[in-house]
Order: structure tokens, then sequence, then C-alpha cells
């Protein structure tokens, strides 16, 4: 009897474990993307003697996440419609299947480019990759270097360094709806993955810039779809004198959000735009990837595809910080001041750290106290 | 020293609010399991409950009918186990898990047909705080929680009829010699587990947060089987337990990430669990008939 709990027991952390590994996708988001059904493998055009043919293998997260895979569905679909691309994408269950499905497509070989769009089974394409040379193939949210491979791995750091500014900034507002005298903000991360982190570690180098003196935690919730866990960590964060949190969080970020309407603080969305979410947030830290998986869709019918790297950042306007649609209106000359910021990271080349312990070196290299 | 306090405080605020849903399922769980039914589908109840309690309250505009609706959901969803496990005598450990995963998925599903994405549902009316001394502004749920577990504790251990269905779950043939109704009392054991693992999933969608998730109970109904062994398959044990795993799982709320590494505080919950099958598990004897089919 001890043996079956004991082995129920671990079963038990297994599946909490599991639970918590569950969706990986390194942003929430708002309503950019169309929410497709549901569906192992599907044809997404009837059209199957087009010219150009993509293959996509989303993450075990899937589509309808309202966010990343919704994102680059949305990007396939507009290249569907406006240059005639043709593509099937499959939803694997677990990372386990992502290999499988990887193969699918690279062996049935009228696949003019095969994608991946997540990083949680890079070392999988990686294998596949290399057992098939002569097939393109191209990977979302992190970088593979191969002869093959095309990667499109968004700058972390840049995406959420404006509205750490902002955040910087409006903390010391006097008088401001839900601002309190500390000079304290927070980011919540999901999980400790490089680019959340390094999204994170953006955040604490624009408030770094706007001002030293602002003090900025990083709080890891350990699961992307954990809500209740994350609300706990925001309400403690604002109970030691945080009063704006960036969500960093996936799914969890509505934790965030509902701590911020329970104590009247403010928020800062991620991802597509999430203004509307609730009543509280201030702005979103955008990432626009509709449009890098277009550009790539537009090069592959224009036969410029080529592998390398490609590095969405706030250079080419794909990273930013958006207000639009925000019910709290923040005041315009903190806005010019993260307008400042971004000219300053364009203009001077600067490159923003992507870990915590880089912050201080990476501020005194560049002149910030 | 005053800021150690208040951190203190904070924790023990978080840890008390974390616990709740552990408590409501474990203790639950507890009754299930003195039944001798295994309570392992209690994640699936959970989920089911939170769905159905967001898409009341959002449907209705009011949580306490959000509430009721969770309720219906997750006592319904049980009393599919039960009928599973109980009249169709099915492996209670596979059932449990089956309709964990299928609760996965009917939840994602239906969240995508209501709301039109799968990730999560818009905000739905949340239930009205109550003031307690001491403690302040806090969710109704926390004392019912507690209020509940007594009740349940007075309920196995001091009146004929709990004596009743832990000889169920002891011996049941013993139990139909004396001509006790066995199939009554394990059908009783699910459905309270039911309604208290409705509770506690109805606790996460509707009054912690303002909104349904994908798979937003993260496990809670495993580490609450997990609280209920730890808690001898006793309510009151479950509120100790509970709370252990509420005091594990806050520490890395409350203690922010620039202090002390992130990844060994999340390591704490996990640290907690395998000192629990270490140590504790061995002086823990369950109810001998769990699990096994009466015929």
């Amino acid at each position: 009897m001890k043996r079956f709990f004991a082995v129920l027991l671990s079963l038990s952390m297994l599946f909490s474990l599991a639970a918590c590994g569950g969706t990986k996708d390194l942003e929430a988001g708002g309503g950019a993307a169309s929410g497709a059904a549901s569906g192992s493998a599907s044809t997404a055009a009837p059209d199957a003697d087009a010219e150009y043919k993509v293959g996509v293998v989303f993450g075990p997260g899937g589509l309808g996440d309202n966010n990343f895979a919704d994102m680059i569905y949305d990007g396939l679909c507009r290249a569907r419609d406006e240059l005639g691309v043709y593509f099937d994408y499959i939803e694997p269950a677990s990372d386990g299947e992502i290999i499988t499905a990887l193969y699918e497509y690279a062996q049935d070989g009228s696949y003019d480019v095969v994608m991946l769009a997540t990083s949680s089974a890079a070392s999988s394409l990686e294998e596949v990759a290399s057992e098939y040379p002569d097939q393109n193939f191209t990977i979302i949210d992190t970088t593979i270097d191969l002869p093959n491979m095309r990667s499109v791995a968004k700058i972390g750091a840049e995406q959420t360094f404006m509205a750490g500014v902002v955040a910087a900034l409006l903390t010391q507002e006097e008088g401001f709806d839900g601002v309190n005298e500390d000079k304290k903000i927070a980011v919540v991360v999901g999980e400790d993955f490089p680019i959340p982190m390094a999204m994170a570690v953006g955040f604490q180098a624009g408030a770094r810039w706007a001002d030293p003196e602002v003090e900025c935690f990083i709080s890891v919730v350990g699961s992307f779809s954990d809500p209740g866990a994350a609300k706990e960590m925001s309400v403690a964060l604002i109970k030691q004198g945080v009063d704006i949190i960036q969500n960093d969080a996936g799914g969890s970020g509505s934790g965030i959000f509902a701590a911020a309407e329970e104590t009247g603080t403010l928020a800062i969305g991620v991802g597509a735009n999430q203004n509307t979410m609730s009543k509280r947030i201030i702005g979103t830290s955008l990432f626009i990837l509709y449009q890098y998986v277009y550009n790539e869709c537009e090069a592959l019918v224009n036969g410029e595809w080529t592998p390398g790297i490609v590095s969405p950042g706030l250079a080419d306007g794909s990273l930013g910080f958006v207000t639009d649609d925000a019910s709290i209106q923040i005041p315009q000359h903190i806005l010019d001041k993260a307008e400042e910021a971004r000219d300053w990271v364009v203009a001077g080349g600067i490159e923003l750290p992507s870990k915590a312990e880089d912050v201080d070196a990476w501020a005194a290299e560049n002149g910030l106290a | 020293m005053m800021e150690f306090l208040n951190l203190l405080g904070l924790l023990l605020l978080s840890a008390i609010r974390t616990s709740t849903p552990l408590i409501l399922a474990a203790a639950g769980g507890s009754v299930c399991a003195r039944s001798g039914v295994m309570a392992m589908g209690m994640e699936g109840f959970m989920l089911v409950a939170s769905f159905g309690a967001a898409w009341g309250a959002y449907t209705f505009q009011n949580a306490w009918l959000g509430l009721l609706v969770g309720i219906l959901f997750g006592v319904f969803y049980s009393l599919l186990y039960a009928v599973l496990c109980v009249t169709f005598s099915m492996n209670q450990v596979i059932c449990g898990i089956g309709m964990n995963m299928f609760a996965l998925g009917f939840t994602t599903s239906m969240t995508q047909i209501v709301w039109g994405t799968r990730a999560y549902s818009d905000t739905v009316p949340t239930l009205d705080h109550i003031q307690l001394p001491l403690v302040g502004d806090i969710s109704v749920m926390v004392p019912l929680a507690i209020l509940l577990a007594v009740l349940l504790w007075g309920y196995l251990f001091k009146t004929p009829q709990g004596l009743h269905m832990r000889i169920v779950g002891e011996n049941p043939l013993a139990a139909r010699t004396i001509g006790i109704n066995t199939k009554k009392f394990k059908y009783l054991g699910v459905l309270i587990c039911g309604l208290l693992c409705s509770l506690a999933g109805s606790f996460l969608s509707i009054d912690h947060v303002n909104r349904f998730v994908m798979d937003m109970t993260a496990g809670r109904g495993y580490i609450a089987v997990s609280v209920n062994i730890l808690g001898r398959f006793n309510p009151l044990g479950a509120i100790a337990g509970g709370l252990l795993f509420g005091v594990a799982d806050s520490l890395q709320n409350v203690v922010t990430s620039s202090s002390i590494p992130g990844q060994l505080l999340s390591m704490v919950p996990y640290v907690v669990t395998l000192l629990v099958i270490s140590f504790a598990v061995r002086y823990v004897s369950s109810p001998a008939g769990m699990g096994k089919s009466d015929d």
C-alpha cells in the first residue's frame, strides 16, 4: 500500500509539473487575430495546386491563444488572400509530437518552406533540417544556425524597453490615478525562458534609462496558464509598493490585470494589443508578428527567400508601445520621453541587455547612472 | 523588523488564498476516499466547475448564479465519475485521469464556442468579498472552506452515518453483511467531493480571478490528491496540508526573484512534495477498501 501511495504521489507531482509546462507561448494577447477552430491537422485553402506551399507546425499551445500562434495564422491568411500562397498546418498536442509533424512535411517534399512556430522544440527542428538539406525551413522565436534555415527571432528586450521608460516616469507622476508615492515598478514573467526573461530585462533597462532611482522587480510565475498564481504574485508586489506591472506571462497575464483592477493600480499588456482587456491597462508592449510571417511568404513568392537570421526590433517598427483604445490616458510628455528613448536605441544602435545581471554593466557602458 | 513582519503578513494572507482551493478539494477528496473511491478526478471536477461558473456568471451577469451553475456542472461531472466507477466498477485511476483529460478538452472547446477564442473568456462578475477582523477584505470562500472541512470532519468521525461510510471504505463486504447500502455511500462520497471541488473551481474563475483561462486549475487537483494523503484522509488534515502547500507556493509570490533566484523558489512546492513522499506518507494508512470494486 505504501508503494502504491508513493507511485500515486509521484504521479500527482508529475502531472502538476506537466501542467506547469503546458502553454509555452511567449506572450498573451488581445484581439489581433482570428481564433481558428481547433483540430490536429488542417488545410487552409482549397487550392492545393498553388505555386507556393508552406507547411506550418504550431507549438502545443496551438491556435486560439489570441496571440502568438493566432498572429502567425493571421499573417498566413493574409499571404493566402493577397499572394495566393497555400498553407497547411498541424497543431501537435505535445512537444514530442512536433518532430513527427516536421518529418511529415519534410518527407512530403512538396512544401517550399516548412515553418516551426515555437521555440520549445528547436532541437527537433535541428535534427529534421539536418536530415533534409534540400528542404527550406523557418523557425520563429529562436535562432538555429543551419544553411537551409531562416530564423525570425525578435529582440525581446526591445519589446518592453519603451514600456519601462513609461512606467518609470509614470510611477513618479504625483496625483495620477493609481500611482502611489513609492518609486517601484515590476514585471511578472510566465516562465524563466530566454525571450520572456529578455523582455523583463528590457523593461528594467527602460526604467534605468528613465530614472536610475526607480526600483524594478522581476517575479516569475512558473507557468503560462496560471492566472491565480500570477494574481497572488501581483498583489504581493503591489502590497510592497509597486504600482505599475508589465505583463510578460502569457495566459497567466489576466491575473495581473485582475490584481490591478482590485487594487486600483496600473498594468501594461504585451504582444498583440491588449489595451481593451482591462480598465486598468495604460498601454501594450506591442509585437507585430503577422507582418513577418507575411514578409516570409512574400519573399518566397518574389524568389528572395534566403537562409539567415531576421530580428524584428524597435528599428523596423515591429516592436513598440501602443496606447490605442486604452481606458487610461497617460500624459503626453511621458509618451514623448518614450519616443526619445526609442530613438536613442535605434539611432545609437544600442544593444539592450538580455540578462538581469548584465543591466548594471550595460547602464555603466552607456553612461546611465 | 517592521518590513519583515510586513512580509510575513503578506506571506500568510497569500498562503491562505492559495490554499483555499486546495483545502476545499482535499477535504472533498478525503470524504470520497473514506467511502472507498479514489479521488483521482478532482482536477477534472474543478476545471469543469470553474468553466461552468465563469459561463454562468457571464450569461446571467451575476456571480452567485455563476457559482450555482459551476456547482451544477461540477456535481454532474462527479456523478458521471460515480456512475462509471461505482456502478460499472471501472478502474478508478484510469477513469479519473481520463475524466481529467476530457475536462481539459471539453472546457477548452466550450471556451472557443462561447467566447471565440480558446485562450481565455471575457471578464465575468466576481463574488463579493467580506470584511473579517484582523485579515480585512477576504473572499467568502476562505471561511467557507474551513467551515466545510470542519463540518465534514464532524460528519465522518462523529456521526453514525459517517461511521457507516468509513466501514464501506474499509471493507465493503463487511458493510454489506451488516445491511449497509455500500453503493449509496460511495455515491454520496463522490458527490460531496464533486461539490467541494466545484467550490474550489469556482473560486478560481469567479472569485480569485475574473475570467476562465484554459487549464486554469494548473495541476491543483493533483496537488489536492497529495494534500489528501498528507492530511491522512481527514478533512481537518486537509486544512493543515493545504496550508503547508499554500505557504510553499506563496514564498515565490512574496519574495521577488531579485533577492533569491526564482528557480530556487519555484522548486519549493516540489521539494515539499518530495519530503512528504519520503517522510510523511509512510505513517499514513489509507482506507483498506479504497480503489477496489464492490463486487
